[in-house]
């Protein structure tokens, strides 16, 4: 009875959010956009929970960034959408990333572009964000009267970073307010013989995913999406099954439960009226590794038998988001690498890396860097398994198309020297190659050549990964070009181009 | 009186058999284990062999293996003589113990081998020394590696991942 109440109430919702969805496109479409003196219309508007979404391809999009000296160009192969001004900025979207790059900043988007019937939707509103332009939105549309705000040229990345805290425009963004979002209000975490019962108290409606991360790592995220953690974040024991239940509020309003299993265990997860219920018990049946669902009122739940692509160590790795390449420069905060006088890699990763970095946005790519600033990725003082899987979570959590990862080595006397490129997956081997490759025709270094190493960024990247390790500090004459700027630079343009000799091949 | 000769001839043959059979079965033989280092090109190892002591009378098979266990990974975490180069562990890390389970080995080492500030190379060049020597033991193909009694992910501050028995493969 109560299964099929919840299976009546999804379908209410979704005919509910379905009429909704029409009724917004209809109003959007009759409702120009002004801006001074100047009406576009935008023909393709589809409401979204965050805000309003333009197809790639609408003639009012391209009219207004036209107007701006710029272009919009969607690339289904690779799915992204790039606005790219004269300068050259470039903003950047890839579809499912609810991230965007205005040059090489991230920032949150209202939502994760999407494709619908071939076309590429973004969020117009940071588009017109990224612009300076009021923000859409049907009401204020409707008045009819356009603003006396200037179109201004194409930001710069120095214009956002970092992202002003006071939008440039009067209306202030469609983003969800905070009464809107369900709460997380605790974890209940109870062991029994043979299983553990988590309870995640949740008020209010929403959606939710889970899955098991990349074997050999048995770990579990449960993510709760449009909420709140309502409590300071959470660590708990779940005994014997369970060595760790953490609760972290992340960005794009979501919550994360991640659970540590010492041993692989079957985890079911089921929603209900008042949250989310983490069974993980050590029956031995074939079980799910990953599923959705929503919770509250509307309940419903679905999971799979089979593993995720990224769950198959002989799958081939497909990215949600073939334009992202993370990099990742060594060490940092409390663990400054190896260390000679003054000179710490932890400083000199970072500096690689952003220079890496500025050469492929250039290009047109979308860039995060695990790191851009001297600190730990997951907190001072952590372990090297928190601190490397929190680089690797950076990659693997965005579906990024490869990771790359910077260090200087070092060794007990000043004999070794050169660099050495490693990797361990054999999914791996081609992007260590193009990198060796263009690192040996473009530098005088001595060559060591491609490497297999059991490096744990490497290992537990799910996409392609591989570690320069650009020199030996140890090593007087590579000492002197790790504190060359020049060399520094040249060391991160053959970075950048075996990262895109790869991507062109692979 | 020729009949009791020949008997007596073969008497003795058959004492002296026994004798060299008791013996034979009986006496410890020296051992041997083969130690690989890792050189510092960071891809080949330089295999050596060191003579072990000799089973002792009433020592198991099984405990003999045991101690050659010991020995080697002791042996490989020690390097070569001074003047050889290679890649060594930390100075002052130690085996602490070795334990053999199924094909796996278990081997504890000192907190001495972490040692902030190595790159992949020393890590790698170690722990390959490490698992090479091991895994040349007869029945033993992966090791684990433990520091002060615990599992970790990797040493501090380095990212050679020691948190799974590792193989020959694995390089």
């Amino acid at each position: 009875m109560n299964r099929y109440a919840v299976r009546i109430g999804s379908a209410l919702a979704l005919a509910l959010s379905f009429q909704l969805g029409q009724f917004a496109t209809a109003s959007a479409a009759e409702n120009p956009y002004g801006y001074d003196g100047k009406r576009v219309v935008f023909e393709t508007l589809v409401q979204r929970s965050g805000g309003p979404a333009v197809s790639a391809d609408d003639p009012g999009l391209h009219q207004l960034v036209r107007n701006a000296g710029g272009s919009v160009t969607w690339d289904a192969d690779n799915q992204y959408v790039l606005v790219t001004f004269p300068g050259p900025t470039v903003i950047s979207f890839a579809i499912g990333d609810a991230h965007y790059l205005i040059g090489s900043v991230s920032h949150p988007a209202a939502f994760a572009p999407f494709v619908r019937d071939g076309h590429a939707f973004i969020p117009l509103n940071d588009v017109l964000r990224a612009l300076k332009l009021p923000a859409y939105s049907t009401a204020a549309a409707d008045a009819a009267p356009a603003t006396s705000t200037p179109l201004p040229g194409p930001v710069s990345t120095a214009d956002v970073a970092p992202a002003p805290t006071t939008p440039p425009f009067a209306t202030p963004m469609p983003s969800p307010q905070p009464d809107q979002l369900a709460q997380v209000t605790g974890v209940d975490v109870q062991v029994q013989p043979g299983s553990v019962t988590i309870r995640i108290g949740i008020t209010g409606n929403g959606a939710y995913e889970w899955h098991r991360l990349r074997a050999p790592d048995n770990r579990w995220w449960i993510d709760v999406h449009t909420a709140r953690l309502a409590t300071a974040p959470i660590d708990q024991n779940g005994g014997a099954l369970v060595s760790a239940v953490r609760v972290r509020q992340q960005p794009a309003d979501t919550v994360r439960v991640a659970l540590s299993l010492p041993a692989s265990e079957q985890v079911d997860v089921a929603p209900g009226n008042d949250g989310i219920t983490i069974v993980v018990s050590n029956r031995i049946v074939a079980a799910a590794t990953r599923g959705s669902g929503t919770f509250g009122s509307i309940a419903t739940a679905n999971a799979s038998p089979l593993a995720s692509p990224a769950a198959s160590p002989g799958a081939r790795y497909v990215p949600s988001n073939p334009r992202l390449i993370v990099l990742d420069p060594g060490h940092g905060g409390s663990d400054p690498g190896a260390v000679r006088g003054s000179l710490q890699e932890k400083m000199v990763t970072l500096d690689i890396a952003k220079r890496v970095r500025d050469l492929l946005v250039d290009r047109g790519w979308q860039v995060v860097m695990t790191r851009t600033d001297d600190r730990d990725v997951f907190a001072a003082n952590d372990s090297a398994h928190d601190e490397l899987q929190a680089r690797d979570d950076v990659a693997n959590s965005r579906g990024a198309r490869l990771l790359v990862s910077v260090h200087v080595n070092s060794y007990v006397n000043s004999g070794p020297h050169g660099v050495a490129t490693y990797y361990y997956k054999a999914g791996d081997l081609a992007l260590a190659q193009a990198l060796s490759r263009r690192i040996a025709s473009e530098l005088g270094i001595n060559n060591n050549g491609v490497i297999k190493d059991k490096l744990y960024v490497v290992n537990h990247a799910v996409m392609p990964a591989a570690l320069v390790e650009t020199a030996y500090i140890s090593n007087p004459d590579d000492f002197a070009l790790l504190q060359s700027g020049s060399w520094r630079q040249r060391m991160a343009q053959a970075i950048a181009d075996g990262i895109v000799d790869f991507t062109e091949s692979n | 009186m020729r009949n009791s000769r020949v008997f007596f001839l073969l008497a003795l043959l058959i004492a002296v058999a026994a004798i060299a059979w008791y013996i034979s079965s009986h006496r410890t033989s020296a051992g041997e284990v083969t130690v690989y280092y890792s050189k510092v090109d960071g891809q080949s190892e330089i295999p050596w062999t060191i003579s072990a002591r000799a089973q002792q009378p009433g020592e198991s098979a099984a405990a003999y293996a045991q101690y050659l266990a010991l020995y080697a990974a002791s042996q490989a975490v020690a390097g070569p003589p001074s003047d050889v180069t290679a890649i060594r562990f930390p100075a002052g890390t130690q085996v602490l113990s070795v334990t053999v389970d199924g094909t796996t080995a278990t081997v504890n080492l000192s907190p001495e081998v972490h040692h902030p500030g190595d790159g992949a190379l020393n890590e790698s060049g170690e722990f390959k020394a490490l698992i090479w020597t091991m895994t040349a033991r007869p029945g033993i193909d992966a090791v684990a590696v433990r520091v002060a009694g615990s599992k970790v992910a990797t040493l501090n501050g380095g990212s050679f991942e020691l948190d799974e028995p590792l193989r020959r493969s694995d390089w």
